[in-house]
């Protein structure tokens, strides 16, 4: 790794104030899973490390209708959250499958996030929640839904000097049913070859709204509109489903890499997304919980 | 350079490192506990798994300075006044280790692992344990061995 | 690896062949370029700054005009650079041409072997692919800015 100088603000303004002062020649570090390893491959040589370990504001669960999450929680304590697991239970599905128990330790979720690899798995969840992150800066606060904050690969909306500081899911609907799926051909600790996310929420027999989100299918995390609009309105069967999920595999554009070709990724989207769908169904169905 | 102050092993430690030393590094060279071994060297194999303030965690990602203040706890602080940690004794007892290469980390994991979950189903064991490698041992005898310490049937 | 890029420009295909081939006047539309000296003999050296998310890039090196036919709009060029810090580098070998869709609209053709050394050859082909349309895209875009002027 490069010589840098490490810095360790007290407060969330000594951060901000560090990471304005700097600009690109300072990165904030949480947990250091993910940029330790660039780091170590000279691929990031920052002249400035900020650590936000001390930022213990920023570690708060918070259940009150919303769910507030600070950005500086760990995987595995919004894993164990019994709030989460109340309010939101697909979300602990989900981060308790992400890599491995000593990643999950200190990888934190605002880290994962502004770290933005296309293949990890909370964002389409995150997306499928409805959820949004809360932006902090020197000039004050700004909100951006989840979907909106990736802009290419390992890219974000975050401008220089801004650090996401909470992760705000929304009271998720009655009659609302979740569900995320990873497609993993290889090791348990592996990123997805395909994932999805779909929350489906239910009017009687109808499908009164539909939010489905894919990942390791781009660039970015993807918002699967189309397949929200093949399913919205519609009677909730089997082959509704199956129809809508087909039109994942056009809405994709996976990149081809060890996991698989793109054209077999988007092959595989297809299935994945009709399976997490038919979940969904059956939970909002249950009357379980998102 | 920062000055760092922490407890390893239940004993307080005061050193100076460079900002990029690395946890491993630091663990290994500057205090002389070998015990921890680079396998990977990115996370994924377990060989380098300490314990930070309880909490089970690839060292060769962490920087040094992030264990300021706090307590890190080895394969070699396993040991409570010369006696084994039950795991260890089981590990030796039902041949959780072969090379004994991978056998640090999982022994660290495995603590961490009884001390959240003192009685984890085996299905939660593989859960958990899941991401500390072995080449040699095939990973029954591993599971056995931290089945054992949470029976209480692990001889004192 | 192999790349084709295709570009349309809102220019006249004279005037955006006398552009292109006047190196440090087209180097300035290529995004990420900081400095193009000229070498003589139709020799170039530069710099040019790439971002991958987290990743920046400096990319020093040197460019050389391998053919140029003025008649056929077409022309050949072959460069290399690498990012000492990463520890990367990239050997291009390129023919460009112009072909006239109308009276001001051309179509730039650019057809790349491109051979990633190093850290550099650890991205996936598809990042780089999605990284050379963008900066292509960027690239026609600042050029029909430029004639706008």
């Amino acid at each position: 790794m490069n010589a840098f100088e490490y810095l360790e603000p007290a407060t969330v303004d000594e951060a901000l104030a560090i990471l304005a002062e700097h600009g690109d020649d300072a990165r904030p570090i949480a947990g250091g899973t993910a940029l330790v390893n660039l780091m170590k491959q000279r691929l990031v040589q920052p002249a400035y490390l900020v650590g936000l370990r001390r930022l213990t504001d920023l570690s708060t669960i918070a259940a009150n209708g919303e769910l507030r999450l600070g950005a500086l929680c760990t995987h595995h304590e919004l894993e164990i959250s019994p709030h989460i697991q109340r309010a939101a239970p697909v979300l602990s599905e989900m981060l308790r499958r992400v890599a491995n128990i000593r990643v999950r330790s200190m990888a934190t979720i605002g880290g994962a996030l502004a770290h933005a690899d296309p293949n990890q798995d909370p964002p389409p969840v995150l997306i499928a929640l409805d959820a949004r992150v809360v932006v902090g800066s020197r000039g004050g606060e700004r909100d951006l839904q989840v979907e909106a904050l990736f802009t290419g690969y390992y890219e974000t909306a975050l401008a220089p000097g801004e650090l996401i500081t909470r992760i705000v899911i929304p009271a998720q609907p009655a009659a609302s049913g979740a569900a995320f799926t990873k497609m993993l051909p290889q090791t348990q600790d592996d990123y997805a070859t395909v994932s999805a996310a779909a929350r489906l929420t239910v009017d009687g027999e109808r499908i009164a709204d539909a939010r489905v989100a894919a990942g390791s299918v781009g660039e970015t995390p993807l918002r699967l509109r189309a397949v929200e609009r093949a399913l919205v309105g519609q009677v909730a069967a089997p082959a509704i489903l199956r129809d809508a999920a087909t039109l994942a595999g056009d809405e994709v554009d996976p990149l081809s890499d060890i996991r698989g070709s793109a054209a077999y990724k988007r092959a595989v989207a297809a299935v994945i997304v009709r399976r997490t769908l038919e979940q969904a169904l059956a939970r909002a169905r249950a009357g379980a919980p998102a | 350079m920062k000055l760092l102050h922490l407890r390893v092993n239940g004993a307080q430690v005061e050193r100076e490192v460079p900002d990029n030393r690395l946890l491993l590094d630091f663990l290994r060279d500057d205090l002389g506990l070998t015990g921890t071994k680079e396998g990977c060297s990115v996370g994924v194999c377990g060989a380098c798994t300490v314990l930070l303030d309880g909490r089970p965690i690839s060292s060769c990602l962490a920087l040094a300075v992030f264990a300021d203040g706090c307590e890190v706890t080895t394969v070699e602080g396993l040991e409570r006044d010369g006696a084994l940690d039950p795991l260890q004794r089981a590990f030796i007892d039902c041949g959780g280790f072969q090379c004994g290469i991978c056998t640090p980390g999982q022994l660290i994991a495995a603590r961490a692992l009884l001390n959240e979950h003192p009685q984890p189903s085996n299905d939660e064991i593989r859960a958990w344990m899941m991401g500390n490698l072995c080449r040699c041992t095939g990973y029954y005898k591993i599971v056995e061995s931290i089945r054992a310490v949470a029976d209480g049937t692990v001889r004192a | 690896m192999k790349i084709e890029q295709r570009c349309t420009v809102p220019v006249a295909r004279e005037p955006l062949w006398r552009f292109l081939m006047d190196v440090p006047a087209m180097a300035g539309c290529v995004p990420g370029v900081e400095k193009v000296e000229p070498r003589g003999d139709n020799r170039y050296e530069g710099r040019m700054k790439v971002r991958v998310g987290p990743i920046a890039l400096t990319l020093d090196g040197a460019m050389a005009v391998r053919e140029q036919d003025d008649a056929g709009y077409r022309a050949a060029v072959d460069a290399e650079a690498n990012d000492r810090r990463v520890g990367g580098g990239v050997h291009v070998n390129a023919q460009m041409s112009l072909r006239e869709l109308a009276p001001g609209e051309t179509e730039l053709v650019v057809t790349t072997d491109a051979r990633l050394l190093g850290k550099l050859g650890e991205f996936g082909q598809p990042v780089i692919r999605k990284k050379a349309d963008t900066m292509m895209a960027e690239f026609a875009r600042n050029v029909a800015a430029r004639f706008r002027e």
